[in-house]
């Protein structure tokens, strides 16, 4: 396999490792290689570390009093 | 509306209250604006609490608002949205959600390079995305959601789910590094490698 169509897959392991999609056996093989390959621990570095900079970072807007009280009184 | 009961109102307090917040941001990135955002939460609560009878109490309520949310908002607010996507969605997905052997596209995450980016730029390439690949994301990345539960409050396939992820992060990446090289930075470790393999192969 080329070098991109193996780091393709991998990454897409790696995304599916993450959201809790792969056997227990393909997890196993997943982090073997994580460990004892710098480029797939790279990739998986870089996965991770991308998730949580868009959870951290993406504007998460409350909802206001008002909006709250608007609801309730429309419900009574 | 059959009148309620003691017990609708406790339902609405208890289990469907809670995620008013987690509704309202998923409302205002799929609006891109604060008062239709509110609104799309205010129908939402007021359907939920009509058909609360249809609702088994204990179960996945946030899944079940969620679904509310995303039907209300595809049968009125997306015609009015302010900011509609320009990509018409069938032809990008006819072309994306096949395209697996794309190359991977990676983040550089180094602190000089995301220092200066705070939520604005991050929501502004989330809002850029194709809506149906950032209902996904959102779904997924923000609000935790597994891929079973996406496919029911997006009405796919779990095939679909997950390539439509795969398609939304590496779009968003390549978003988020086009606005790190507007700040300037350059990433100059693909080039090495181009460079290098280009010595390689001429030698």
């Amino acid at each position: 396999m080329e070098k991109n169509s193996l780091l393709n897959y991998f990454s897409q392991q790696v995304n599916l490792y993450l959201d809790n999609r792969l056997t227990t056996d393909s997890e196993q093989n997943l982090l073997d290689a994580i460990e004892s390959d710098s480029e797939c621990n790279k990739v998986y570095n870089c996965e991770k570390q991308f998730r949580d900079f868009i959870k951290t970072n993406l504007q998460r807007p409350c909802a206001s009093e008002d909006l709250i009280n608007s609801i309730k009184k429309k419900l009574d | 509306m059959a009148k309620k009961t003691k017990k609708d109102y406790e339902i609405f307090d208890k289990e469907f209250f809670p995620h008013i917040d987690a509704l309202k941001t998923f409302a205002y990135h799929l609006c891109y604006d604060d008062d239709d955002a509110n609104d799309l939460v205010q129908e939402t609560y007021l359907k939920a609490f009509r058909f609360v009878d249809k609702y088994d109490e204990g179960t996945n309520a946030k899944a079940w608002l969620f679904k509310i949310l995303k039907n209300a908002y595809i049968n009125e607010y997306r015609k009015k949205s302010k900011r509609p996507t320009k990509v018409g969605f069938e032809d990008f997905t006819t072309f994306h959600e096949s395209g697996e052997s794309a190359p991977p596209a990676y983040l550089d995450l180094r602190d000089e390079l995301f220092n200066n980016m705070m939520g604005d730029e991050v929501t502004l390439a989330v809002n850029a995305l194709p809506i149906d690949f950032r209902t996904v994301l959102l779904l997924s990345d923000v609000e935790g959601f597994t891929y079973e539960e996406i496919s029911k409050i997006v009405d796919v396939p779990i095939g679909t789910v997950r390539s439509r992820l795969f398609r939304a992060r590496n779009l968003l990446k390549d978003k988020l590094k086009a606005y790190a090289e507007k700040r300037g930075f350059r990433d100059f470790r693909g080039e090495k490698s181009k460079k290098s393999s280009k010595v390689e192969e001429e030698e």
